[in-house]
């Protein structure tokens, strides 16, 4: 088996050349969209471009510039953490993202929490009372749930919990009952497909034979559950959930929108509606670290955690 | 149960020519049934018809597009899985890439840098969803080739290409078919996503996100228009995914846990 410090360093230089290759991506893609990045610049501040103007701040941008000349100095900036600055507002990108960096994480692991929380109650319920109606029940409930779409959701929950009963607010982010809602919305569809998963997992532990020979010894179903069936199902289990990770970052996009959330996903969004060329840069390389980032420590503590490989180790 | 959702799911397109399209009339602004069984939306266009009508363009897009991605996920996964060695080892190395990308976000960049359409929403989707089909089809493949008949097959003479697609496909085949509606469904969720936040259908063109993102303003005071295209796009993937479900049921397949993609 592989020794640690090969594995950390080779998916290190995956990061990286994954990270590099997105934004290789991203800015070619940019150079090929339709609009002249000054013209935009100088429209957005309101005034209408005089053609000297525009030359002149095209030189200024380096838009004359070749195109792996921009990429290069794009580059060079963004190592140094200097992402550009905003079409929009002319504020420098990595401020921006920064500012909405903690909204987005509260509600990202807000979500994260109660999914994991729904999820492992359901598949549990789901094993223990299986063949019974309960376990028909959650299936059911499973399925309805996926099929809602998040924004639907969102926006009934708006409707009928925070408008009509008044009992959430329904923007914004400030205590904990702002993010109720938006916590929901974001995390039932997940927790609905975990708790699928949660639950086969648990059943393919049930069954096998150790856990016959716990409760042979004598061991009531909880101790049977927490020290047994918890530890041996939570391994592809924590796997998954890391991954989902990803997933929710996608999500919160929506959620943000819906709920005037001031997080990155809704950044991006609005980014996108005003071509604001440099924020959407900047997010998307910046999500796509965060991701790539989840997704290598998922990988390392699946390794850890997996006593197959650590027996190996050991050796 | 499975049937009677899936007719409503694919009835909705052929009910729809029944309906006018009468769209732009500027007649009335909001108001309940009687000639407008659904009454109208914001701009005075029929419900119902909008609802129909965004079927075909909600629906439409996601199966096109579905078909799209798992028929060359389908391709490359055989083809990787099938012609092994450096080949399979290449194409798993670019798939992990296309991968490691967060989908929708990615999606969303693609159709912001492309420019707002349904076209380009769905161009966009195609091009970052179908990476993960193609891994989990290399994966069926390389385990149905260690099977002992294809082993047989193989020694026997079987040619590669032609004859694995009748001992490898069969084998595929089952989870195949249980993935198809779910999958479909998943499509026309993110489809629609897109478009609720501005980036796929454009108005007047009825697509179901697209409509709720038009009843936002309103939802206070006339929820209905919300109502209808969320519990439409709900009831479609809903019939999706039992008929999903009802696949599975009957063709006993367990779920191939991996594909959480």
């Amino acid at each position: 088996m592989q020794n640690p410090l090969w594995f950390l360093s080779s998916r290190a230089i995956q990061l990286l050349a994954t990270i590099i290759g997105i934004s290789l991506i991203t800015f070619t893609l940019m150079h090929l969209a339709p609009g002249d990045a000054a013209e935009i610049w100088v429209r957005n501040l309101h005034s209408s471009p005089a053609d000297a103007t525009l030359q002149s701040i095209r030189e200024q941008m380096g838009l004359q510039e070749s195109w792996g000349h921009q990429y290069f100095t794009w580059l060079g900036n963004a190592v140094r953490l200097n992402l550009g600055v905003s079409f929009r507002t002319g504020e420098p990108v990595t401020k921006e993202i920064l500012q909405r960096l903690p909204a987005t994480l509260e509600l990202t692991a807000g979500a994260f929490l109660f999914m994991v929380c729904v999820s492992l109650l359901l598949g549990t319920g789901g094993t223990l009372f299986s063949k019974r109606w309960v376990d028909q029940a959650i299936r059911v409930w499973t399925v309805a749930v996926t099929s809602l779409p998040s924004y639907w959701l969102g926006l009934l929950l708006i409707f009928f919990l925070a408008v009509k009963l008044q009992l959430f607010p329904s923007m914004g982010r400030g205590g904990m009952l702002h993010l109720v809602l938006p916590i929901i919305t974001l995390g039932l569809g997940m927790s609905a497909v975990y708790g699928r998963v949660v639950r086969a997992s648990m059943m393919e532990v049930f069954s096998q034979d150790y856990i016959k020979l716990a409760r042979a010894k004598g061991l009531s179903t909880r101790e049977v559950l927490t020290g047994h069936v918890l530890k041996n199902a939570l391994l592809p289990l924590v796997t998954l959930w890391g991954l989902s990770l990803g997933h929710l970052l996608g999500g919160s996009a929506i959620v943000e929108t819906i709920f005037a959330w001031p997080g990155l996903g809704r950044l991006l969004v609005d980014g996108i509606s005003q071509r604001d060329y440099p924020v959407i840069m900047g997010c998307v390389v910046f999500m796509t670290i965060i991701f790539v980032s989840i997704n290598l420590l998922v990988d390392i503590i699946h390794g850890c955690l997996d006593p197959r490989l650590k027996k190996v180790s050991a050796s | 149960m499975v049937a009677a959702i899936l007719a409503v799911a694919i009835m909705a397109s052929w009910l729809a020519p029944h309906d006018p399209l009468t769209i732009d009339l500027n007649r009335r602004m909001e108001g309940p049934s009687a000639t407008y069984p659904l009454g109208t939306d914001n701009l005075g266009r029929c419900l119902l018809s909008r609802l129909f009508y965004g079927a075909r363009t909600s629906l439409g897009a996601g199966y096109a597009v579905s078909l799209v991605i798992m028929a060359f996920g389908l391709g490359i996964g055989l083809f990787s899985g099938l012609a092994g060695g450096k080949v399979d080892a290449v194409t798993m190395r670019l798939i992990d890439i296309c991968l490691s990308f967060p989908s929708l976000i990615l999606s969303l960049a693609l159709v912001g840098i492309l420019g707002p359409s349904l076209r380009n929403a769905m161009i966009a989707v195609t091009t970052v969803w179908w990476a993960g089909y193609a891994r989990l089809f290399r994966g069926m493949v390389l385990t149905a080739k260690e099977k002992e008949f294809v082993v047989a097959a193989r020694v026997v003479g079987a040619r590669g290409i032609k004859l694995m697609r009748y001992h490898i496909l069969p084998q595929i085949m089952p989870v195949l078919l249980v993935m198809l509606p779910l999958e479909v469904g998943k499509i026309i969720l993110v489809l629609s996503g897109l478009s609720f936040l501005g980036f796929g259908a454009q108005a007047p063109i009825p697509e179901w996100g697209a409509m709720l993102n038009e009843a936002r303003p309103f939802f206070q005071t006339y929820p209905r228009l919300m109502l209808v295209p969320g519990g439409a796009i709900f009831v479609a993937v809903l019939g999706l995914n039992m008929l999903g479900e009802g696949f599975r049921d009957i063709l006993q397949v367990k779920k191939p846990v991996s594909w959480v993609s």
